[in-house]
């Protein structure tokens, strides 16, 4: 497996090291390796307010993923249902979301086989 | 037994309970006394026929989550039954003292008449408890643990 980084904000200099990186902001996926489509999304973060984030209803276009693994994301969206593969959903400290008044409860997970949360 | 407050109202325990139909696999890994209560009184409140995994669900963890012997007693004998399918049950890195007053209480023929088989069980992991440290110290926990499993004896990993 090889990793790498796209220094999209024009922060990196010479003197980066790998230790330096912060992985909280750090998403990563997997993708399959006939049709290049993502099959395993992982979005991490920090047990932090200034880093929640809600997951964008966009992510249903990603019709071919398995597996997602959130870290502090507040909201899911009822979108979720309309991923036809989605077996495996993690979710990594994410306390606001089982609180969360406007969980959307018409979200079924058809396909769902693996719910884990970790705090 | 542990007597839980009123069904959660909030949707996540709604959905939780009603919208898994092919879940296999349930596990919570070190959750907070206020987090893990109302899930487990979400699973306790929904009558079998309104869980939708009720004949998918095969794993149930619920690992690290400061779990005592009385919610071990309420997930064996109240919540267990209504998932016929689950094989393993892990209840690890809890603090679990005794089953001691469980199995007292098991061996009163009332209730030992109407308690639950939950045969489908294979593999209760209850390592780290304190009961597993407790049975080595007291002759009397070894022995309701025995009983525990010569009462339970589909169970051969725990």
């Amino acid at each position: 497996m090889k990793v790498g980084f796209v220094d999209i904000n024009n922060d990196v200099d010479e003197n980066f090291r790998i230790d330096d990186f912060d992985v909280s902001h750090m998403w990563s996926y997997e993708i399959d390796n006939d049709d290049g489509r993502i099959k395993k999304l992982t979005i991490r973060g920090k047990d932090d307010l200034d880093y929640q984030y809600e997951l964008p209803a966009i992510v249903c276009h990603l019709t071919n993923v398995v597996e997602i693994c959130l870290h502090c994301c507040e909201k899911l969206p009822v979108e979720l249902s309309e991923l036809p593969c989605l077996q495996k959903l993690e979710l990594v400290c994410t306390s606001d979301i089982i609180f969360d008044d406007d969980f959307p409860f018409e979200m079924v997970l058809k396909k769902l086989k693996i719910l884990s949360f970790k705090y | 037994m542990i007597f839980f407050p009123q069904q959660p109202t909030l949707p996540f325990f709604a959905w939780l309970t009603k919208q898994l139909p092919m879940l296999e696999v349930l596990s919570f890994f070190h959750m907070e006394d206020e987090e893990i209560d109302p899930i487990l009184d979400a699973l306790n409140n929904t009558p079998s026929d309104n869980l939708s995994f009720r004949d998918t669900l095969q794993c149930l963890t619920i690992a690290d989550c400061k779990l005592n012997e009385n919610h071990f007693e309420t997930i064996w004998t109240d919540i267990l039954p209504k998932l016929p399918k689950v094989s393993s049950l892990s209840l690890s890195l809890n603090n679990i003292q005794s089953v001691r007053f469980f199995v007292d209480r098991m061996q009163i023929s009332d209730m030992a008449s109407c308690l639950p088989s939950n045969k489908a069980v294979r593999s209760l992991l209850l390592h780290p408890n304190p009961v597993l440290d407790n049975i080595k110290k007291d002759p009397d926990e070894k022995a309701a643990l025995l009983s525990f499993l010569h009462r339970f004896h589909t169970i051969w990993d725990i």
